[in-house]
């Protein structure tokens, strides 16, 4: 009993039962963890009961109109919104740059043409014909051997044992039918080995003609221009400058270049071909067997193969053949050819990124490439200015620059940086730059002004490469100024020291 | 050129950006002071025979100008900083070479074009920065001889201020060896002169996973690698072409010794450097064959799917770049092989005429090549073809020789190997008894391989040494060492190509002969 008391006590302490349930409520209401996506539901439901709301009240403003008014309102909003929507999508692409950059290149070896061949048997070369009747003579001693057909046997395997060179050397003259045969072999063979050991006879050949008192007097063998670029079309060149080839004559094989061979792309022979243009220029009487002209259209037809990605890996060979044939000039013939060769390349490409291409690679070890690309950038210049000058001077290219607005929206940035390439290359080895200051001051306020009030964060295409580039820039001709302030320094002291 | 941080960086209107700048100095006082302050590299002892060469560094402040065009801070995608490392290599060139007065680029500089031609993803890039690597070689190099002092003599000029990556004196300022590698990167191969059996390694490597696995990036980089190794033979080349002429001129052995190509040896042990020389016996021999399987199968592959035409076309071009690669390893295979016989026969000249014995048993390069020829008899002859300087052909012919041969034979010739000639070796094919004794120790292919490269080397010398006398003396003396060789053998005796071709020469210049007489 005494425990039920006590129970009963308890009950009667315990609370209230309303205030019991409030306290139950409470306590699972702390229990409870709230998540972002309950808070997130919470929120949808308020504001649908909001527009639910204002759904009703416009309800009631809008009763008396009729519902077909409605409809086309609807329709030309939504009309509306998506021409906003697609301008605010253009001008977000324009923004950021999205435009698509071209690159720079250009197919110049398109499909291969058929090679002719060319067969010792159908020639006469003394020398082959004594190496033949030299085999006959010993297969008819050793019974067994058989007899060796014709010469173009024999003389492939003396060219594939390196034999030709030796027993040139030891009669004491090459005939040019054997060289040329030799060039057949190596520009258009598929024999790897063959075009290997082609090659290097003819190299050879011509470190003997050159080096002469050795021996008896060599026939001197030269293929002429035509040769070379019969070779380069047969590969596939594809011509912009049909003037240029006009005189490639393809003589008796003619008839075989009509159709390609659906193979893209030149024939790896292009490397050993550019190995032997580089090697003829090596040895001073190949000028004989060329004129002027002849190395500038060979000059221009090397260069143009700086654009074609697919050779980029032969750049170095291709580099060694232009170093070969720029030493070709003598001073005089320079000062003429710099300009023709200038006035070709400056249209070798409609494509501005294709120039600034080949403007990069002229750049040799040879001092002549230098005042080429100046040549080259000198004349793009004019043009683009309009200029009927034939000789533009700095001032002409620096205050051009004077005209440019940089707070315009529409400026084109790739021409801005085209321009500037080519007034940097004009500008760096000019000295009359250095002599007079306020051009060297007008430039390099326009450099600052492209650094400064270009952002880094513009992303308009080439904004960025203009402002890099002319901040590089104005670095370099403020070292520039600052040595040309040194120098007058220096000057005028030793002018005032012997006076002291 | 300075690029900016962040927006918040960039100048308000008409507040000029102002990089900083040092001043530069003139022309002639920047070199004073260049000497001056660039003390910290270790200069070898000067000799009688060194002069040190006077070229002008790149100023510091060019230096930064230019380096700050490779700064990669706030530049929107990896296109950009491709053409950005293309736009240094470019102005680099017209600030070191293109310039008025040429300046040498510094270390940095030169670190950082070799670390645009590892980490190139374009073929662009690499081209243009091996050029510039190249170019740079050509205008400055490390080593040179001044042609003009005649008076003087000949005389090694030695560019210390000319930053290579192998040279033994050339280090940071604190004197370490210094390797040009990144951290970043575990494929580049630390570029050093000693580490050029690993980087060769590393090509191969790649010419045996490419057979399962083609990738046109990875083809790009082994391009890439394949350059580099090219550029560093380049440099021992020019190192070592140098040191030979003066070699030539004055007899001091220290020149030889002071040699890129005779430290690289020296830091070699003997297993790694047999492991390179095999490797490059190899290349010289094989890559022809090679190249010819890989065009076959792309012909049958361009037979089996015409459809896919672009698909073949870069195969075409990932082939031909490969054809390039394999000749630019054959250069390299072939110049080193032509250093290491050239300082042998030097030196093999050398101590005959001295008369003291002071040959390094490591620079017994050619021992190692014998041996790897003897074991690898098919390597013989497309080995000796590659040789293209005939004295040196020969001195290998003999040398080979000797060492094969029953030595009471060859005794004469051991003694003076670097003056003996192709006939001695042919006299001991006189006597059918020396023949058949010679026969026994010596593979009869391997005989007829080093007479008729004998003979040939002998008529490519024949301009210079040797007159119509001896001219046919040496066509005889060939018939009848084969006549002798085919006695000895009778009906086994199977004559080679090459073999027969060099006794139709000998055929064909008989009449000659007898014209002239």
């Amino acid at each position: 009993m005494a425990i039920d008391e006590d129970e009963d006590a308890w009950l009667r302490d315990s609370p209230p039962r309303k205030v019991e349930q409030e306290h139950a409520r409470n306590t699972r209401r702390q229990g409870k963890v709230f998540r972002l996506d309950d808070l997130l539901a919470d929120d949808v439901k308020e504001k649908n009961m909001k527009l639910e709301r204002e759904a009703k009240r416009s309800k009631v403003v809008n009763l008396d109109s009729s519902s077909s008014d409605e409809d086309g309102d609807e329709a030309a909003k939504k009309a509306q919104f998506a021409t906003l929507l697609q301008e605010c999508e253009n001008q977000v692409n324009a923004d950021n740059g999205t435009q698509e950059i071209l690159k720079w290149g250009e197919l110049i070896f398109g499909p291969q043409r058929k090679a002719p061949v060319m067969l010792m048997h159908n020639m006469e070369s003394s020398l082959i014909n004594r190496a033949l009747s030299a085999a006959r003579a010993l297969s008819s001693s050793s019974e067994g051997d058989p007899l060796p057909d014709d010469g173009e046997s024999i003389a492939l395997e003396l060219l594939l044992g390196n034999w030709l060179l030796p027993f040139v050397q030891s009669c004491g003259h090459i005939d040019s039918t054997l060289s040329k045969w030799a060039f057949y072999k190596m520009a258009y063979t598929r024999d790897k080995d063959v075009e290997r050991a082609a090659l290097k006879f003819l190299c050879s050949s011509f470190i003997l003609q050159a080096q002469g008192s050795s021996g008896p007097a060599y026939f001197a063998w030269f293929p002429c221009l035509n040769l070379i670029l019969e070779a380069v079309y047969i590969y596939g060149y594809a011509d912009t400058f049909p003037d240029l080839l006009l005189t490639t004559n393809c003589g008796e094989s003619d008839e075989e270049f009509v159709g390609t061979l659906g193979i893209d792309g030149p024939p790896r022979n292009l490397q050993s071909l550019l190995q032997f243009i580089t090697s003829c220029c090596e040895n001073r009487q190949w000028r004989k067997v060329l004129t002027i002209s002849d190395v500038e259209s060979l000059f221009f037809v090397v260069t143009r193969m700086w654009l074609d990605r697919h050779i980029l890996f032969l750049s170095s060979s291709v580099q060694e053949c232009m170093e070969a044939l720029i030493n070709q000039f003598s001073e005089d013939e320079w000062l003429t050819s710099c300009e023709r060769l200038a006035t070709l390349i400056s249209r070798l490409s409609k494509q501005k990124l294709n120039i600034l291409r080949v403007l990069r690679c002229l750049c040799g070890v040879h001092p002549r490439f230098q005042s080429l690309r100046k040549t080259i950038a000198i004349k793009l210049l004019l043009t683009i200015l309009n200029s009927k000058e034939s000789s533009s001077s700095v001032v002409d290219v620096v205050t051009s620059f004077s005209s440019v607005d940089l707070r315009r929206d529409e400026i084109d940035f790739f021409d801005l940086y085209y321009r500037i390439v080519l007034a940097d290359i004009c500008l760096c080895s000019d000295r009359s730059l250095s002599e007079r200051q306020y051009l060297l001051e007008a430039w390099l306020y326009f450099l600052k002004c492209c650094s400064v009030r270009i952002s880094s964060s513009d992303f308009r295409p080439y904004a960025t490469k203009v402002r890099n580039r002319a901040s590089y820039l104005w670095h370099n001709y403020v070292n520039c100024r600052q040595d040309q302030a040194q120098d007058q320094k220096i000057s005028e002291s030793s002018e005032c020291s012997p006076e002291e | 050129m300075k690029r900016m941080r962040s927006k918040r960086e960039i100048p308000i209107k008409n507040t000029l950006y102002v990089p900083s700048c040092k001043r530069m100095t003139r022309i002639g006082a920047r070199h004073q002071k260049l000497l001056e302050t660039r003390s910290s590299y270790v200069k070898p002892s000067k000799s009688s025979l060194h002069v040190d060469g006077e070229v002008i560094g790149v100023e510091k402040s060019v230096e930064e100008n230019l380096l700050a065009i490779l700064d990669i801070s706030g530049v929107k995608d990896a296109e950009d900083i491709e053409d950005d490392k293309i736009n240094f290599i470019e102005a680099l060139h017209t600030v070191s070479i293109a310039s008025i007065v040429p300046n040498v680029p510094t270390m940095k500089l030169f670190k950082a074009i070799i670390q645009g031609l590892q980490g190139s993803q374009t073929m662009e890039l690499t081209m243009a920065s091996y050029q510039l690597l190249s170019d740079l070689n050509k205008v400055f190099p490390h080593v040179s001889i001044n042609a003009a002092a005649s008076d003087e003599g000949v005389r090694l000029i030695i560019n210390h201020k000319v930053w290579t990556p192998c040279a033994p004196d050339m280090g940071d300022i604190d004197g370490k060896r210094d390797h040009v590698q990144s951290s970043q990167d575990a494929d580049l191969v630390s570029i050093d002169i000693l580490n050029l059996p690993s980087l060769l390694q590393s090509i191969l490597a790649y010419f045996g996973e490419k057979k399962v696995n083609p990738c046109l990036q990875q083809s790009n980089k082994n391009l890439g690698r394949s350059l580099i190794f090219r550029y560093l033979i380049t440099l021992l080349w020019t190192d070592f072409d140098c040191r030979m002429k003066v070699f030539e001129a004055c007899r001091d052995e220290t020149l030889l010794q002071n040699s890129l190509l005779s430290y690289h040896l020296k830091g070699q042990d003997k297993k790694t450097y047999t492991d390179f020389v095999r490797n490059l016996l190899h290349i010289i021999a094989t890559t022809a064959k090679s190249s010819e399987d890989q065009m076959s199968t792309l012909d049958q592959n361009a037979e089996e799917s015409d459809t896919h035409g672009k698909n073949i076309d870069l195969k075409a071009a990932t082939l031909m770049k490969e054809f390039v690669c394999d000749n630019h390893l054959h250069f390299c295979a072939k110049t080193f092989i032509f250093m290491v016989i050239s300082l042998a026969r030097l030196r093999n000249a050398d101590q005959k005429t001295s008369g003291v014995e002071h040959y390094d048993e490591r620079l017994e390069c050619i021992g190692i090549i014998v041996d790897i020829l003897d074991y690898n008899k098919s390597m013989l002859e497309p080995f000796l073809e590659a040789i293209e300087t005939p004295m040196l052909k020969m001195y290998f012919i003999l040398h080979y020789f000797v060492k094969m041969a029953p030595k009471p034979i060859v005794k004469d010739m051991q003694v003076n190997l670097a003056t003996s000639s192709i006939q001695e070796m042919f006299n001991c094919f006189v006597d059918s008894k020396d023949v058949r004794s010679i026969c026994r120790c010596i593979d009869i292919d391997v005989l007829q391989t080093l007479l008729s490269h004998g003979f040939q080397t002998a008529l490519l010398m024949h301009g210079q040494l040797m007159g119509v006398d001896v001219l046919s003396k040496h066509c005889q003396l060939l018939r009848v060492a084969f006549e002798n060789l085919q006695l000895t053998r009778n009906k086994d005796f199977q004559l080679q190509t090459f073999a027969k071709n060099s006794l139709i020469i000998a055929e064909a210049l008989s009449p000659f002969i007898s014209c002239i007489n």
